[in-house]
């Protein structure tokens, strides 16, 4: 596993999950690798900071509270300088990785996931933007 | 001749004397004495024959020849003659019966004498030419007619001997025989001397016969003298009689005096017997007065002689009417004709008992029992007494009494179950069973007996406790038991009740079919609930899968870091001790879902114990979470902190809750509103705790509601209708309440209600800590919350 642009500029990674320890293992695992990460329990927590224009990377999960995450993807992509959006379910419905790639989804993740896949995807994310 | 003459005029003289001394003597005891018209007549009597003896001795001394002077002397001595016999006479019938002689009749005799004596001295003057024979006639009639007084007075006389054996009487009634002789001689020789004149007969034969006849004279004087002694000695002997009579008198007077001390005697005791006799009659009859007992007499015709009042009364009658009716009459219409067989009864046998139908006067009938006897001694005609006793009320009390027997009798009979009359310390007194197969042993072997000496004793002691409280009060005292019959457990249900002071009646009835079918349902029931249970599971199948994912992929996350860190050349230890830490967290997340989920699949027997329903609603909704996350469904959680446990089954509650939170999930969804919110409230009021869930889903119509607990009513196209009645069987189990009530914007709310298990106050400190701890531990609570 390799993080080739950690040193040149902070790089942050949003994660938005209603469950707190998948939150807190994903804010471990990203700030181990380098990136900065700020995590959010629900999509309007995401909305209402203020940040996400500076965000790179947002890893989301589908099903939160009111909004879910591809209502977010939906909202986010219609503006300039979106995150690259990275989704996760912890339920296999086909139906919902179909419609997050339509809505221009970097990836989609069914829970639990490759731990090293999601490290490439977000990476990706953070080298395309 | 001279001589004779001269003798015969000196006895007429002794005569004369003689005569008067008897005259004065007769008379003297006439007025001093006796004041009899006996003495008196005699008196008479002798004075005018002493004068007739002096007027005739004074013609005598007159010259031969008639002389006027001489005439009125021979007439008045021939009348005083005449009017000697009915003196005599009248004498005599006054000794035999005093009074006889009227003055009137007196008065006639004598004048018939006096008329006599006229007629005959007028005779005599026709042969006044011949002395003798003028003597004669003048003479003859008049001794005639005294002979025959004089026979009279001495049969008079000797009658009279013959009654009171008087010496008197039979001296004088002799001396009147000779003088009556005497006298009958005279007039023999005067008869002789009249026959010899009419024949014309020598002088002289004549002449001697008188003077014969004369010398009778002396007889004359002595019989008078007799007469006088007579007259003395019946004075003597009267007095002698006055005098025994006297002393018999003084004697009869003094038995008399006796007799009246014995008879006043006799009078004061009967008069106290009297008193005694109205005491005891007054006592007697208040008694049969004022008996309510029914008294009367009556005769073999059936004729009432008496009756009490009582009698009388219960008849509607007054006495004295009552009297006026025949006792036929009083009987019934239907018993009227056995009257005559009862009268003949009582007359063979002298008594008939038993009970009558009698008829008042308002025409009730009444029933009277009666024991009557016939009484024959002491009385003209034999009479029937009657005692009787009105039973009217006795009898028909006795019918009810018999007819409530009867009615007990019957539903005894009627009652398939067993019947036990106890004492209220437990001695069996009766019983009564239709079926006695499954009596421990017959009847006749514990009739008798205590319960403790036939029963187990653990059973014994609850059945006489079972006992004792029907006995305290009103209301039936119920226990259930079981018994090992015939290698069988049989099951028993006991409803006693209190039947008398002392007596308790018990119903004894085999519940064992019946308990069996309740086993069948409750098994059938576990089974249908489990089945729901998993059904409802299987909805949740999506919701585990990320319960379970979500740990996964943090453990997953965790475990790369950690080994990540540990590969660098200085590991940061702390760093890896958390995320090992964290790892073990979610291990601990997985395994706590599975283990619920575990619980919720379980089959297995109810199982009461003490729960906590706020926990409860916290296992389910760990179980949901995902699948409301998934649905987009929030939950607001209302529980009080002050909850008491509840007497309950941990699954079953917890299958109510999850098919509660499914259903209004289910609601939410198919409204597709923005508002998906759920509300679950714990609240406890008592001892009583509510749960409600309330949602703003589609709701169900009034109809619906009103049907949602039955069996099959579903309103999803894919339900099967059984959640909501096994819910609502078992809150029933629980003895709680299960409804739901349309909310006043939409939505409906659920709740049920549960009994506290324990009083509030013991529970909770305790549980209320912990309830705070879970929820606040609880991710979904922690969410949920913010």
């Amino acid at each position: 596993m390799t993080s080739p642009t950690s040193a040149a500029s902070p790089q942050i990674v949003g994660v938005i999950d209603d469950d707190r320890s998948v939150r807190v293992a994903l804010e471990r695992l990203f700030k181990g690798v380098g990136w900065s990460v700020r995590s959010f329990a629900s999509a309007e927590e995401f909305l209402n900071c203020g940040f996400h224009l500076g965000c790179v990377c947002l890893v989301a999960d589908v099903h939160l509270g009111q909004m879910s995450g591809l209502e977010l993807q939906a909202i986010l992509r219609s503006q300039p300088g979106a995150p690259m959006m990275i989704l996760t379910s912890g339920l296999a419905e086909d139906e919902m990785e179909v419609e997050a790639r339509r809505l221009g989804a970097a990836a989609f993740f069914r829970k639990p996931f490759d731990v090293d896949a999601l490290l490439d995807a977000v990476g990706r994310a953070l080298q395309v933007q | 001749m001279n001589g004779t003459v001269e003798l015969v005029r000196l006895l007429i003289s002794a005569q004369m004397l003689t005569t008067a001394f008897l005259a004065v003597l007769l008379w003297a005891l006439h007025v001093q004495l006796r004041r009899q018209e006996f003495n008196r007549w005699w008196a008479y009597a002798w004075l005018m024959s002493a004068l007739f003896l002096g007027v005739g001795r004074l013609a005598m001394a007159f010259p031969a020849g008639w002389t006027i002077a001489k005439g009125i002397v021979v007439l008045l001595a021939t009348i005083f003659g005449f009017v000697v016999a009915p003196a005599l006479v009248f004498g005599a019938v006054n000794l035999e019966s005093p009074g006889r002689i009227t003055r009137h009749a007196g008065l006639i005799g004598i004048g018939t004498a006096v008329s006599l004596g006229a007629l005959s001295f007028a005779l005599s003057l026709l042969r006044s030419a011949e002395p003798l024979t003028s003597f004669a006639i003048r003479n003859g009639a008049r001794t005639l007619v005294l002979a025959a007084a004089l026979f009279y007075c001495s049969r008079v006389f000797f009658r009279r001997v013959r009654v009171t054996a008087s010496w008197a009487a039979l001296l004088t009634g002799v001396s009147c025989f000779i003088y009556a002789v005497n006298q009958s001689v005279y007039t023999v020789a005067q008869a002789g001397q009249i026959y010899g004149s009419l024949i014309g007969a020598p002088r002289g034969a004549g002449r001697t016969v008188l003077l014969w006849s004369a010398r009778f004279l002396y007889a004359d004087v002595v019989v008078t003298c007799g007469i006088a002694l007579g007259m003395v000695l019946l004075l003597v002997e009267e007095y002698q009689r006055s005098e025994r009579a006297l002393i018999e008198t003084m004697r009869s007077r003094h038995e008399v005096a006796e007799q009246n001390t014995a008879l006043q005697l006799e009078i004061q005791t009967r008069q106290e017997v009297e008193e005694k006799l109205r005491a005891s009659e007054d006592r007697y009859r208040d008694l049969v007065d004022s008996s309510e007992d029914l008294l009367c007499t009556h005769d073999l015709e059936g004729r009432l002689l008496s009756c009490n009042p009582a009698a009388a009364r219960s008849l509607g009658y007054e006495v004295e009417e009552l009297l006026k009716i025949p006792a036929r009459a009083l009987l019934a219409q239907d018993v009227r004709g056995r009257f005559g067989e009862y009268i003949q009864l009582i007359q063979r046998t002298g008594v008939a008992e038993g009970v009558v139908k009698v008829i008042t006067r308002d025409g009730e009938r009444r029933l009277w029992s009666f024991r009557n006897t016939l009484r024959t001694d002491g009385v003209a005609q034999p009479v029937v007494r009657g005692m009787g006793r009105d039973v009217t009320e006795k009898f028909r009390a006795e019918r009810a009494r018999k007819e409530v027997e009867a009615r007990h009798e019957a539903i005894l009979r009627a009652l398939p179950d067993w019947v036990f009359l106890t004492t209220g310390d437990g001695v069996l007194l009766d019983c009564r069973a239709k079926d006695t197969r499954y009596l421990l042993m017959p009847p006749n072997e514990f009739i008798g007996k205590h319960v403790m000496e036939v029963l187990p004793r653990d059973l014994a002691i609850r059945l006489v406790n079972c006992y004792h409280e029907a006995l305290q009060s009103d209301q039936p005292a119920t226990l259930e038991y079981s018994l090992p019959i015939n290698e069988e457990l049989r099951y028993y249900e006991v409803r006693s009740v209190r039947s008398d002071e002392d007596r308790v009646l018990s119903l004894v009835r085999d519940v064992t079919d019946q308990k069996r079918a309740e086993q069948r349902a409750r098994d059938l029931q576990e089974e249908l609930a489990h089945a729901s249970r998993v059904t409802a599971i299987g909805a949740l199948t999506g919701s585990l899968a990320h319960e379970i994912n979500q740990p996964l992929t943090a453990i997953q996350t965790n475990a790369f870091v950690a080994l990540r860190m540990l590969e660098t050349h200085v590991p940061n230890v702390a760093a890896v001790k958390d995320a090992l830490a964290d790892i073990i967290a979610d291990n601990r997340r997985i395994d706590e879902v599975l283990r619920r989920l575990r619980g919720l699949l379980r089959k297995e027997r109810r199982d009461y114990a003490a729960v906590d329903v706020n926990a409860i609603i916290g296992d389910v909704l760990m179980l949901a979470r995902s699948n409301f996350i998934e649905r987009r469904i929030t939950v607001d959680i209302r529980l009080s902190p002050h909850l008491p446990p509840v007497l309950g089954d941990r699954v079953q509650l917890q299958q109510v809750m999850l098919n509660l939170l499914m259903n209004a999930a289910d609601a939410v969804t198919a409204a597709n509103t923005d508002d998906r919110s759920l509300t679950i409230t714990t609240d406890a009021f008592g001892t009583e705790v509510t749960v409600s869930v309330a949602d703003h889903g589609v709701g169900v119509s009034e109809a619906a509601l009103a049907q949602m607990f039955d069996p099959f009513f579903t309103t999803k196209a894919d339900g099967m209708g059984l959640g909501l009645s096994i819910c609502r069987a078992i809150i029933d189990a629980h003895g709680g309440q299960i409804s739901a009530k349309r909310n006043s914007d939409h939505g409906l709310t659920c709740w049920f209600t549960l009994t506290a298990a324990a009083p509030l106050a013991d529970v909770i400190a305790p549980e209320s800590g912990m309830i705070g701890m879970r929820l606040r531990d609880t991710p979904v609570a922690d969410r949920l919350d913010a």
